[in-house]
């Protein structure tokens, strides 16, 4: 857990770098890329922002963040960071 | 600032204003959920990351996120946002660094990365027509493909829209020979405020008055809103020779960078570092004599015109103790060149930031001595580097990266906001500029009657004034008017 979050705070306060990973032809949904599900993921953990269905729906599109994954500078996986911490803060 | 918490309580939908809007550019369009709000609430100011990670909204969260797929799209929501005084940020990848995006009260985003379609390569004339919210990345992947290169080149390339370099009026990596995007774009399209078309047809160039252009390029979005534009591109180089270089002080590189420049050379890159950004550089570099100081130059074209004016360069740097260095870091440059350094400090608590200038040569030695000791200063544990970059005949942009150490919030937000006033005030008392490429934004709003003067800054509202009544596009940036009612931000003013 500590390791996801630590990707998660790397990631949230990247540009998405990755970003040109996703193919022109799908739209897309800023709250979706990389970034902002992994700042996301971080707010729900540290209880800045509470759970509701609107962001279980956000955090549950990682079409983008999967998409992305093979383009991270860095090597982290985002989906998994946000699957295990997103899953850890709801069941908590 | 609100707390995100509050914010998401207070985020109730807007029924009447999502349904008009989705009768322009369709219900999938319209995003009014709170993540999809809270994602468009910030930029990549570092003032934004330093809100964001203490659970913090910068401003506001924006009314909604609007997504048009055309041109026509674009000019139907500013003509209902004009009717209904409803303010609107357009947005392409939200790279920016100074706030230009963050909403302050009221706004809709536009978001415009669904026009991002390269419209065409003119192979003849050496243009391209590539719609705003095209990926960086993506657009000189697909010029790639056919053998040319748009030779805008910016750190973000991956990470923003063509639109965006416009909007900020930005500067590529090897714009000391292709020129900043100011010098490529040739034409373009954009929707004033009340939904009124403006195309600027693509010419070489033209004499018919002041160039309308120059009104959309660099507004960042505050007079119109520009939704494609026809670029100059080039052949992909035949060659890009590197020479590595040392120099005994920035002094003697600076120098170096004058006479090559004022030789009417023109090395694509140019890049001299101080010494603290030399460290890092050289660490693992055989034979590197510690207190020189780091310089990257390649030149590029026709292989036999780029041996050429590299070995022009070379005696010219010779004289001034210019020394060859092994290309390591020229291959870590090349490596790296696309990505950021600040995540990693952003994580861990620390306040850093960047500011570019533009000073003149016989300036910038005295600028880089007294800004560094201006931040030592402030706050002796500071990280303060420097490297010089995008060299003219006349000067040269310093970049220089400001680091603070973690604290509580107060302190850093308080030295933050200092930090920013010794530069930029330094800046103007030395005759620079205080923006080379990262454009205004919200954050450098304070200098700018200082930077255009107090006739020009009172040209540039009545400017906005007339072409946008209404005061509905974006803001309060640029250092123009804001709403009433508008957020600040912490650091501004």
């Amino acid at each position: 857990m500590a390791d996801a979050m630590a990707t998660l705070r790397f990631c949230a306060w990247c540009p998405n770098l990755c970003r040109s990973a996703w193919p022109d032809g799908a739209p897309q949904r800023e709250a979706s890329t990389p970034s902002a599900l992994s700042a996301l993921t971080l707010m729900l953990a540290e209880r800045r922002v509470a759970p509701d269905a609107s962001i279980a729906a956000a955090l549950g599109d990682t079409a983008m963040a999967e998409a992305c994954r093979a383009a991270c500078p860095y090597g982290y996986d985002i989906p998994a960071a946000v699957a295990a911490v997103a899953g850890a803060a709801h069941a908590g | 600032m609100l707390p995100m918490l509050a914010a998401q309580a207070a985020s109730g939908p807007d029924a009447a204003l999502a349904d008009a809007l989705a009768g322009i550019v369709g219900v999938a369009n319209v995003l009014a959920d709170f993540p999809d709000r809270l994602a468009a609430s910030r930029d990549r100011a570092p003032l934004a990351t330093f809100a964001f990670r203490d659970g913090l909204v910068p401003g506001v969260l924006p009314r909604a996120v609007v997504r048009p797929g055309t041109h026509d799209e674009v000019a139907r929501v500013l003509a209902w946002a004009h009717a209904n005084a409803v303010p609107v940020i357009p947005y392409g990848a939200g790279s920016g660094v100074l706030g230009g995006a963050i909403p302050l009260g009221g706004e809709i985003v536009l978001d415009l990365k669904r026009l991002n379609r390269l419209v065409a390569v003119n192979a003849t004339d050496g243009l391209a027509t590539v719609e705003a919210g095209m990926n960086g990345g993506r657009f000189e992947a697909a010029l790639a493909a056919q053998g040319f290169t748009c030779g805008h080149l910016p750190q973000s390339l991956h990470m923003s829209t063509v639109g965006g370099w416009l909007a900020c009026r930005g500067a590529g990596q090897n714009s000391t020979r292709f020129g900043k995007i100011e010098d490529m774009v040739v034409g373009l399209r954009a929707v004033l405020a009340d939904g009124t078309n403006v195309e600027v047809r693509p010419a070489a160039r033209r004499s018919t008055g002041p160039s309308l252009r120059d009104v959309f390029v660099g507004c960042e979005g505050t007079l119109g809103i520009i939704t494609e534009a026809t670029l100059r591109i080039w052949t992909r180089p035949e060659a890009e020779l590197p020479l590595m270089l040392s120099f005994p002080d920035i002094a003697s590189g600076l120098e170096a960078g004058r006479r090559i420049m004022q030789a009417e050379l023109r090395p694509a890159v140019f890049r001299l570092y101080d010494d603290t950004e030399t460290a890092p550089r050289t660490k693992d570099l055989a034979g590197f004599v510690k207190g020189r100081v780091l310089a990257i130059l390649v030149f590029s074209g026709i292989e036999r015109l780029a041996s050429l004016e590299r070995d022009l360069a070379r005696e010219i740097t010779d004289a001034l103790g210019g020394r060859e260095e092994g290309d390591a870091p020229y291959r870590h440059w090349l490596a790296h060149r696309f990505e950021s350094y600040s995540p990693p400090w952003q994580a861990s608590g620390h306040y850093m930031d960047t500011c570019e200038i533009t000073g003149a040569w016989s300036r910038l030695v005295e600028m880089h001595g007294r800004m560094r000791e201006a931040i030592l200063g402030l706050c002796p544990g500071a990280h303060f580097g420097a490297h010089w970059s995008h060299a003219y005949p006349e000067g040269a942009c310093q970049y220089m990266t400001v680091r603070l150490p973690p604290m509580p919030r107060a302190d850093g937000l308080a030295l933050h906001a200092r930090a920013w006033d010794l530069l930029q005030t330094l800046t103007v008392e030395m005759g620079g500029s205080i923006a080379h490429h990262h454009g205004a934004g919200l954050l450098r709003g304070p200098w700018m009657a200082a930077e255009l003067g107090a006739g020009g800054a009172a040209m540039l509202q009545r400017i906005k004034d007339a072409l946008d009544p209404g005061n509905i596009l974006n803001p309060g940036k640029l250092g123009l008017r804001g709403r009433d009612g508008a957020a600040r931000v912490g650091g501004e003013g």
